[in-house]
Parts: structure tokens; C-alpha cells; sequence
């Protein structure tokens, strides 16, 4: 009777933990299917805010969208349908990819054959990002928004500087030497 | 026998294949003096030729009134008008115009005297102009400016090329990383900090104001001297004034308008045509409302005592109208260019940042309604003190308020609230970045500019929307060009911009808002059918033509346009200004005005008497100041050519001018002196070759060949004498006319030549027919003759010579007056004025008091002295141009210094051009 009592309790203890994973798992899954998925940032863009199309983005777009990697980490804040999430992003290191590309192809530009020379670069840097990039990694945090059951990540300024793999710096810089130097 | 008859019928249709199909000249046709009244030249005599079956008018009349040009090539004419280009075959009778599969192969081409002769309403209408008939006067409307002129300037000159803008050669990688990272930042289209400077970059482009361009500015005051020429000129003002003194000043006012609208064309054509198309409905009676209003706050009176002040109550009513309109038109046009050019864009690509970007703009002004108070600001401003009243800001209401233009946007003060902040972190290069940005825009713009090319020339230019849709998109790559070159100018200008690319980028964005101006005002119109219009007979089944007025068809000569150009002191060209100045008899250069910036520049060093500008050259002659041991009076200087710039100075073959020259087509005419009384006609090309002697003219000091008119050279001497010579064989010459006393031409080139006989001046005026149309004046004995304007002579009377406190001497006169040559009624004007006096068309201005004063044609009176001169400065009229007066001004007792100034006409403003040693009389 007693062996049985404690068959009993032990059965008890094995179907609570049972339910409690399956708890676990349940709400698991639906914190999953709830916040935007870690990946790349083609497969992320239907969880940014706003009406974008990844259907129609290829080539080089294409190449480095798939470059570029979010993994969401821990939330930092919350606050109703709002929340900021620690979130690791790599991307190409456009600064090395871009020199080596246009070193590579540019080197005897002249108006003449201008365009065909950056038809050139693209096509090199596309097949650069096709390969085993350099890679850089920043953490930021990001804030997501509550639409209906799914999270979307805000794309302000920080999101954007994040994963524009310093683009934004190298063009600032570029034009500032075509401008003297200044 | 009958071989040989089909031989010699073989022989006589061989021949006859050789032979050209000319029009038989006059046969079967009667030729009539008939009245024209055009925008283009007023109102005039011309030629109109019937024949069984339809009206004809000279080619070279309907071009002129058209505004087209031809080009002569044997039997082939090709006619431009603007971007359209048409060719017409003598002897096939043909007309094509390739573009729009125009092809008549029975266009009937007559030739009498060598002067072609075309269907009058058919080819004037298919040139673009509007034909009516009106008392028996044939009316003929051009728009202030077609679509096809508007739309004729080189787009490829003002694209930008990155390369050119940023740097040298060797920036050239960064150019191109500087691309290819804009093409991924648009391609991944979720950078919103970079697609805020988008944004930023498009509403700039919204807001480019051409008025900001004093080029514009002249443009516009050009079409209003332009109606107020054409009001003026018509009498209609003073006629309708008169006609209906009983009625009330409304009533009269409305009266003159429906007159001006259905004689002039331009409030007509030009202001309700374009307020029409830009889908603001504005009836005469408001038209007519806001002229009372204006009238009345200007002049504060309910019945205009004076045919003065009436004149002038109309015609500034006109002026405002006419502004206001444009600038109304201007705002709809900035709307509609956004609008169409988002459009035509989403046909190629929906994704791309310019699309989404252009979509939002459109469809946030087209969301917001917010009415435009800015065409009544800036055209009250424009006008400043002339309107006084606030009344005149209702009558503007009613043009440009929510009743017509409700949908025209105060798009600056919209944008102010739009322009986001968030762009900091590139702030450094915001103007770098929003040059790139449109550099790249302009590119889009020009994509959508070549795709509707390509379906108006799939429809032949015959869908007026879609020539309205690319006129939008021309006027939105304009802006844009704009916008980017003030972008640039800020590069330019930084501490380390290339200074150099500045004034280029100014220049550019000067002629840019021409080209804007024209777009704006440019109502649309397709190519129509031409067989159709050869079929309208309503010209020819309502003119009365009357048989006193038929002439001979011997008697007709070419038209206006076969006078050649005459070498002058002073050109404007463009937004340039060329002037001889430094007249003291060792150096007389020719200065180039930047009229933008009033920079002047001697551009050639020289001895230069008169100068012809060309479209790529000028050509001069000089004068040679013999030295006191030689016995000659004087030689004639060499006619020389060089570029605008007054680069490479070449002398024109081995030719001494000895006066003024003649450039009528690629022939030079010019006299050279064999010895004290005699001089030599010679003819030569453009290069100075072919050198033809033409005539010897004897017993002469000198001569001047003055006009070509069709076969005929027609030359002045220094007898005072006119002479004519037929340049086909040299035989048939003579004197036109002895005793010239002056000759002048008048607006549409013909020659006015006066003799006088006593106290009898005799006004001629050598017509285009050929004849000489004669009119005799009685004039005070002791009177001097000054001029002919209008319907006025101004004489003075009572000459004397003065001492000046510096010991020169100068001719005073006490009195001037004007004749009425109507009524023969005698005026006096001035009492004491300077013996100084200048006209153009249809104004005048002398001087009262060192005041230039401004005499009004229509009624011979003064009208104002708003230019202002301190009395110790010594002033000597020059020249007068469309916007400039030109005059000498010295202070008193330095009259060897004096400086060369002008005035602009309407604001009395003062530019000093040069320091010049002595005035050129």
C-alpha cells in the first residue's frame, strides 16, 4: 500500500512536470510566433513596419539583405504594445567590400565608360557578398510595436545606421573627398 | 506617221518630267491690299491673292506672324516654328511634316515675283495661330508662346553630369562607390534617414520660384510692354473712350475689354486661353469687375476725367491681370508637374525611392486645402506702390482665389511644415547629398520625358493631353535642374568648392526660369489636320474684298522679313547687353554686360563705329582717324568678326568699310570710299570672299546701304539722297527720294523717311508692296523737326547755344510741342528741354529739368518723370531698349568723364555700365 502511495506521488510528480513543459512549450511557441524571428533580413522584412515587398528586391539588394542577420536577444523594456529588445546584427563589412570591389574593376574609369564600370562594381560586389564576407557585428536595441498578435520592428534612425553596414558613414565620407576634403 | 507621232509624243512627255511644276505666277489670280491685325505685328497692309478656288497670303508674312523661320534649300523651304519642322516643295506643290504625317501633295505654292504666295487661314492655323474676322479686318492670335517654342531648348545642355559637378578625374571612384551605394540604399528602400533627404530634396524642387531669376522677371515685363504696345497701338483705348462717353465708367470698361480681347488676342488668347487650360474658368465680367476695381483704386475716382488717366487705369489693370495669371498658372503648373511626373514613374517601377516618395507628395498636397494667397502677395508686391488701394487685392481675389484657382496651393508655406528634422546625422553634406539625390531625380525625370515622347510621336502630336503631360514633365526636369544647381552653387561656394562652376550654375538656373516661363504661359496645342483646315472656307466666305483696293500684281515685292540687320550702338541679347562705348576717337570698345549681375567687360579693344550680332559672331567695322599731314578726310576701317566672347578677331577679307554695313541673309553689303566723292558698293559672303562691286555712288562723301526689300538694295548718302538698285542685274536703279531729312524704321522694318521743304515736312513710309506711302504736315516756320512716334510729330522750337559752367557748349531748346496728325491740334509739352530725344516703337522719352521724361504715344502727352537725376549731373539720351534706357550722365564741369548708365524703364533703377572719356555726338 505503501509502495503504491508512493508510485502514486512519484506518477503525480512526472505528470506535473509533464504539464509544465508542455506549458513551457505552448507559451514557448506562441513567444516565438509572436516576436519578429532571428535570421536574415530578407526573411525579417515582413516584420518591419511598413508596406515593403521582398518579392521584387534581387541582385546585389538581394545578395546583401541575405548578409545581414538579426538575432533578437533579451528584452531591455516594455511598456503596453511597445518593447525594446537587445538585438545582435552582422552585416557585410560594406567598407572593405565596397574598396575591394571598386579597386578591383575601377581602375582606369573615365566618362566614357562610366556607367559600364558601375554595372561592373555591382556585379562584383554582388558575387562578394555571395561568398564568405567579412562580417561585422553591433548590438542595438530595437524597438518592436505591437500590431494585432505579431511584433514589428520600428525602422528609426538606430535600425537603419544598424544595418546599413556602415553605408551611410562610407557615402558621408566619400562625398566629403569629392567636396576637397573638407 | 503614226510612228512619228508617238515619237514626238514620247519626246514632249520625257520633257515634260524634266520640267519643274512651278505655279504659274498670277495667272487667273487678283491681287487685294487687304488689313491684318496681329499679335505679332499689329495692324498692317498686306497682300492677299484670290484665286478660283482659295485665298492666298505671302509665305514670309504667315512666318512672320507665326513667329516661324525658313530655310531655303533650290525648290525645298523647311519652316521651323519652335520644336516643329515642316517642308514644302515648289515645284511638287507639297507640304510634309514627317513627325506628324502631314503630306498634302495638292498645297498650292504660287510664286509671283519670286515671293511665294500659300494658303492664308490653313497655314497660318497650322502654325499656331487663331484666325477671326472682325470689321472686315483679319485677325490673326498667337499665343504669347506655343508649346513648341517653349519646348525648343537643348535638354542635354543642362543635364548633369556627375562628373563634371564633384571633381576631377581622379574622384572618380568615389563617384562611383558614392553611386552604387545610393543604388542599394533605393534598392533596399527601409533607410528612412536617407529617404527623408529624398523628401527633403522633392519639396525643395516644389518650391523653386522662377521669379527669383531676374531673367524671368524681364521676360515677363516683356509680354506686359507687349500688350501694352498692342493696346496702345490699336487706339482702342482712346477710340472706346470716346465712343461711349455716355456711359457709365463700368460699362465703359467693359466695353474696351471685349474690344482688346477680340482684337488683340492677347487678354483674349493669352490670359483667358492659358487660365483656361489650367481649368480656372474666369468670364469677362470678372475680368471686367477687378479693371474696375484697379481703376478705381489706383486712380480713386469713379469717372476717369482724363483720357490719361483712363489709358493708364486699363492698361496697368492689364499689367496686374497678365501677372497674376502667370503666377496663378505657375503654382497649378507645380501641382500638375509632381502629379504627372509620379505617374509616368510608377510605369516603370513602383519600388523605386523617387516613386514612393513622389506618390506621398502628390498625394499629401492633393489631401491638404490650403488656398493660395501667393500669386495676390507677389503680384501686389511686384506692383508695389502703383496699387494703392486694397481693393485691387479683392479684384486679384477673383482670379486667383478659391472661386478658380481653388485648388492651387501656397506650396511654401505647405512645405515649411513638412520639412522633417530628423536628418542630422548628414547635415554636414546636406547639400551634396540633395544635389546627388537630384542629379539621380533628373535622371527618372528624363526617363519619363523620353517614354511620352515616344507615345506623342506614336500619335503624331495630336493628343493634346498627352502633349500637356510632357509639357508638366519638361517643367518638373526644369525644377528639378533648378533646384539641384542651387545645391550645387552652396558646394561651389564653400571655403572649398570650385568658385569657377559657380557662375555657371547661375547662368544656367537664369535661362532655366526663361524656359520655365515660356512652359508656363505655353497654352497647349496639338498639330491639327491640315486637310481639314484647307477645307474651312470662313475667312474667305465673310471678307468683303473691295476692288478699290485691288493692286497689281507687278507691284508686289517681298516682305518685312527680307530687310537684312544694320549695325547698331547698343544690342541686348539674351541676358547680355553689347555697347560701344569709350568714343573719343582713339578707342571705342565693345563692352558685354552680364545683365544679371551688372558685371560689364571690354571684350574688344578696338576702334569699333557699329557691330552686328550673329548667332555666333560679331562682325564691326571701324573707324580710321587719318593723321593731320594727309590730304584724305578720312578711310574706311576694316570690317572685322570675332566670337560673343570677342575671342579671335579675324578681318573680314580685304575690305574697308567706310560706313555702316548690311547683313541680310549670307550676303554683306557694304560701301568702301574710292576718294573724297566717290564711294563703291560692294556685296560679299560672311567670310568676306566673293567680293561683287555693285555700283559706283558719285559725287558722295559716303554711302549706307539701309534694307533689302525682295529684289531691291535701298541705300542712304550724304546727299540726303534715297537710292534703290535691283540686285538681279545691277541695271534698274535710282533715286527713291531726295532730301531725306531722317529715316527710321519702324516696328515691322519698314522704312519712314521724312523731307522737308520749308515750314512742309513730308512723312514717307516705303511699304512692303513697294510703294511709298506719302503724308504732308505744315509745321511752324521756325520749327525744328525732331521725330515721328505714333500719331504725333514732336518738334521744338527756339534753339540756342548755351555755355556750361565748364566752358563747353550745349544746344538748348526752349519749347517742345507735338502735332496731332489727326487732328493737326498743336501741343506744347516741355518748356525747356535738353536737346535730346529718343524713341523705340511706341515710347518716347526726352529730358526736362535733367529728368527723363516719358511721353505717352497715344496722346502725346507727358506722362511721367520717374527718372530722377540730381540737377549737377549732365544727362545725353542714348538708346532705348525694351527694358533699358541708355544714357550718358556726367557731372557738371567733368564732362570728359563721363559714364555710360541705364535706366531700367520701370523701376527707374540705375545701373552705371562704364566710365567712357566723351559722349559718342
Amino acid at each position: 500500500m505503501k509502495k503504491f502511495v508512493i508510485k502514486k506521488k512519484k506518477l503525480f510528480i512526472i505528470v506535473a512536470i509533464a504539464v509544465v513543459v508542455v506549458c513551457i512549450g505552448v507559451l514557448g511557441y506562441f513567444i516565438v510566433k509572436s516576436s519578429p524571428p532571428s535570421g536574415n533580413l530578407l526573411k525579417s522584412y515582413s516584420y518591419i513596419q511598413g508596406d515593403f515587398d521582398t518579392s521584387k528586391v534581387h541582385g546585389l539588394n538581394k545578395a546583401y539583405m541575405e548578409k545581414v542577420n538579426m538575432k533578437f536577444g533579451k528584452q531591455v523594456s516594455k511598456h503596453n504594445k511597445i518593447k525594446v529588445v537587445s538585438t545582435t546584427i552582422n552585416t557585410p563589412n560594406m567598407e572593405v567590400i565596397i574598396n575591394n570591389a571598386v579597386n578591383s574593376v575601377a581602375g582606369n574609369i573615365d566618362n566614357s565608360n562610366y556607367q559600364e564600370k558601375l554595372k561592373l562594381v555591382q556585379t562584383e560586389l554582388e558575387s562578394q557578398l555571395r561568398l564568405d564576407c567579412v562580417l561585422t557585428e553591433k548590438t542595438v536595441n530595437i524597438t518592436l510595436v505591437k500590431e494585432g498578435f505579431k511584433w514589428k520592428i520600428v525602422p528609426n534612425e538606430e535600425f537603419s545606421n544598424a544595418i546599413d553596414g556602415n553605408m551611410a558613414n562610407i557615402l558621408k565620407s566619400k562625398l566629403l573627398q569629392l567636396n576637397g576634403g573638407k | 506617221m503614226k510612228k512619228v507621232i508617238s515619237l514626238t509624243l514620247s519626246i514632249i512627255i520625257i520633257i515634260s518630267l524634266f520640267i519643274p511644276v512651278y505655279s504659274q505666277d498670277a495667272q487667273n489670280a487678283d491681287a487685294y491690299k487687304i488689313s491684318v491685325n496681329s499679335t505679332q505685328l499689329g495692324q498692317k497692309d498686306m497682300v492677299l491673292v484670290k484665286t478660283d478656288t482659295q485665298y492666298l497670303m505671302s509665305l514670309n508674312d504667315i512666318l512672320e506672324m507665326t513667329r516661324s523661320t525658313r530655310t531655303d534649300n533650290g525648290d525645298i523651304i523647311d519652316i521651323k516654328h519652335g520644336t516643329r519642322e515642316i517642308r514644302m516643295s515648289k515645284s511638287l506643290q507639297q507640304i510634309t511634316e514627317k513627325a506628324a504625317e502631314t503630306n498634302e501633295s495638292h498645297f498650292t505654292i504660287r510664286i509671283i515675283n519670286g515671293i511665294e504666295f500659300v494658303p492664308a487661314q490653313a497655314m497660318l492655323t497650322y502654325l499656331g495661330a487663331t484666325c477671326t474676322l472682325l470689321n472686315n479686318v483679319i485677325q490673326v492670335s498667337m499665343p504669347a508662346y506655343t508649346n513648341w517654342e517653349a519646348m525648343d531648348f537643348n535638354i542635354d545642355e543642362y543635364n548633369l553630369d556627375i562628373n563634371e559637378i564633384w571633381g576631377s578625374e581622379s574622384d572618380l571612384t568615389a563617384n562611383i562607390t558614392c553611386d552604387v551605394i545610393m543604388q542599394m540604399i533605393y534598392g533596399i528602400g527601409i533607410f528612412g534617414s536617407i529617404n527623408t533627404v529624398i523628401e527633403d530634396a522633392m519639396y525643395d524642387v516644389l518650391n523653386v520660384d522662377m521669379f527669383d531669376y531676374d531673367s524671368c522677371n524681364v521676360e515677363n515685363l516683356k509680354i506686359i510692354n507687349k500688350l501694352n504696345n498692342s493696346l496702345k497701338s490699336n487706339d482702342i483705348l482712346v477710340e472706346t473712350a470716346n465712343a461711349y462717353n455716355n456711359l457709365e465708367f463700368k460699362d465703359k470698361i467693359t466695353k474696351v475689354i471685349d474690344m482688346v480681347s477680340d482684337s488683340t488676342g492677347l487678354i483674349g488668347e493669352n490670359l483667358l486661353q492659358t487660365a483656361n487650360q489650367t481649368q480656372s474658368i474666369i468670364s469677362k465680367g470678372e475680368l471686367n469687375s477687378l479693371l474696375v476695381k484697379s481703376a478705381k483704386s489706383k486712380y480713386l475716382c469713379d469717372e476717369l476725367s482724363t483720357a490719361s488717366n483712363y489709358v493708364d487705369a486699363v492698361i496697368l489693370t492689364a499689367d496686374i491681370v497678365s501677372t497674376a495669371y502667370t503666377r496663378a498658372n505657375y503654382t497649378q503648373n507645380t501641382k500638375s508637374s509632381i502629379s504627372v511626373f509620379e505617374s509616368e514613374l510608377g510605369k516603370f517601377d513602383k519600388n523605386i525611392a523617387y516613386y514612393t516618395i513622389a506618390n506621398k507628395i502628390n498625394n499629401d498636397i492633393n489631401s491638404k486645402n490650403i488656398y493660395m494667397e501667393t500669386a495676390i502677395e507677389k503680384t501686389v508686391g511686384f506692383y508695389g506702390d502703383e496699387i494703392k488701394d486694397k481693393a485691387i487685392e479683392e479684384g486679384l481675389a477673383l482670379i486667383t482665389g478659391n472661386k478658380a484657382l481653388s485648388f492651387a496651393l501656397d506650396v511654401g508655406k505647405f512645405v515649411t511644415a513638412l520639412i522633417p528634422s530628423n536628418a542630422n546625422h548628414i547635415k554636414a553634406t546636406d547639400a551634396d547629398l540633395k544635389g546627388l539625390f537630384l542629379a539621380e531625380l533628373q535622371k527618372n525625370v528624363m526617363l519619363t520625358v523620353n517614354n511620352k515622347t515616344k507615345d506623342i510621336e506614336n500619335k503624331k502630336y495630336q493628343n493634346v493631353m498627352q502633349l500637356d503631360e510632357l509639357k508638366s514633365l519638361l517643367s518638373y526636369y526644369v525644377r528639378v535642374t533648378m533646384s539641384a544647381n542651387d545645391k550645387l552653387l552652396i558646394v561651389a561656394n564653400s571655403s572649398s568648392g570650385n568658385k569657377s562652376y559657380a557662375d555657371i550654375l547661375k547662368d544656367r538656373n537664369e535661362k532655366l526660369s526663361v524656359i520655365l516661363f515660356k512652359l508656363t504661359n505655353a497654352p497647349v496645342q496639338a498639330i491639327v489636320n491640315l486637310k481639314g483646315l484647307l477645307d474651312n472656307k470662313d475667312i474667305e466666305k465673310n471678307l468683303t474684298l473691295n476692288d478699290n483696293n485691288k493692286v497689281s500684281t507687278d507691284s508686289i515685292v517681298a516682305s518685312t522679313s527680307d530687310f537684312g540687320v544694320r549695325p547698331v550702338f547698343i544690342l541686348e541679347q539674351g541676358n547680355s547687353t553689347f555697347c560701344v562705348a569709350g568714343l573719343n576717337g582713339n578707342k571705342s570698345n565693345i563692352i558685354k554686360i552680364d545683365n544679371n549681375t551688372n558685371e560689364s567687360k571690354m571684350i574688344i579693344d578696338d576702334k569699333v563705329d557699329g557691330f552686328i550680332l550673329t548667332d555666333k559672331y560679331i562682325y564691326y567695322y571701324t573707324i580710321v582717324t587719318p593723321s593731320y599731314e594727309e590730304t584724305v578726310l578720312s578711310y574706311g576701317g576694316d570690317l572685322k568678326r570675332s566670337n560673343l566672347d570677342g575671342s579671335n578677331i579675324v578681318s573680314i577679307g580685304d575690305i574697308r568699310c567706310k560706313s555702316n554695313f548690311l547683313i541680310k541673309g549670307d550676303t554683306i553689303y557694304y560701301f568702301e570710299e574710292v576718294s573724297s566723292d566717290r564711294s563703291d558698293l560692294y556685296s560679299c559672303d560672311l567670310d568676306g570672299n566673293n567680293k561683287k562691286l555693285i555700283t559706283q555712288l558719285n559725287g558722295c562723301l559716303y554711302g549706307a546701304p539701309i534694307a533689302v526689300l525682295g529684289n531691291k538694295l535701298y541705300y542712304y548718302s550724304s546727299k540726303s539722297n534715297l537710292y534703290y538698285i535691283n540686285l538681279s542685274d545691277y541695271n534698274d536703279f535710282g533715286i527713291v527720294q531726295e532730301n531725306v531729312s531722317r529715316f527710321n524704321f519702324d516696328e515691322i522694318g519698314a522704312i519712314k523717311f521724312y523731307s522737308r521743304n520749308e515750314s512742309e515736312l513730308v512723312a514717307n513710309k516705303l511699304v512692303t508692296s513697294g510703294e511709298i506711302e506719302k503724308q504732308t504736315y505744315q509745321l511752324p516756320q521756325k520749327s525744328n523737326y525732331v521725330g515721328i512716334v505714333g500719331n504725333y510729330i514732336y518738334y521744338s522750337e527756339g534753339q540756342q547755344l548755351v555755355k556750361n559752367s565748364n566752358g563747353s557748349f550745349s544746344i538748348t531748346n526752349d519749347k517742345l510741342f507735338s502735332l496731332n496728325l489727326k487732328t493737326q491740334a498743336n501741343n506744347e509739352l516741355i518748356d525747356k528741354y535738353n536737346y535730346s530725344f529718343i524713341c523705340n516703337q511706341n515710347q518716347i522719352f526726352t529730358i526736362e529739368n535733367n529728368t527723363i521724361i516719358n511721353i505717352d504715344t497715344i496722346n502725346g502727352q507727358k506722362v511721367r518723370g520717374v527718372f530722377s537725376k540730381n540737377s549737377s549731373v549732365y544727362i545725353m539720351l542714348v538708346q532705348v531698349t525694351d527694358g533699358w534706357i541708355y544714357c550718358y550722365e556726367a557731372m557738371d564741369g567733368e564732362q570728359l568723364n563721363n559714364n555710360l548708365v541705364r535706366f531700367n524703364k520701370k523701376s527707374g533703377e540705375k545701373q552705371i555700365i562704364g566710365e567712357v572719356e566723351t559722349y559718342r555726338g
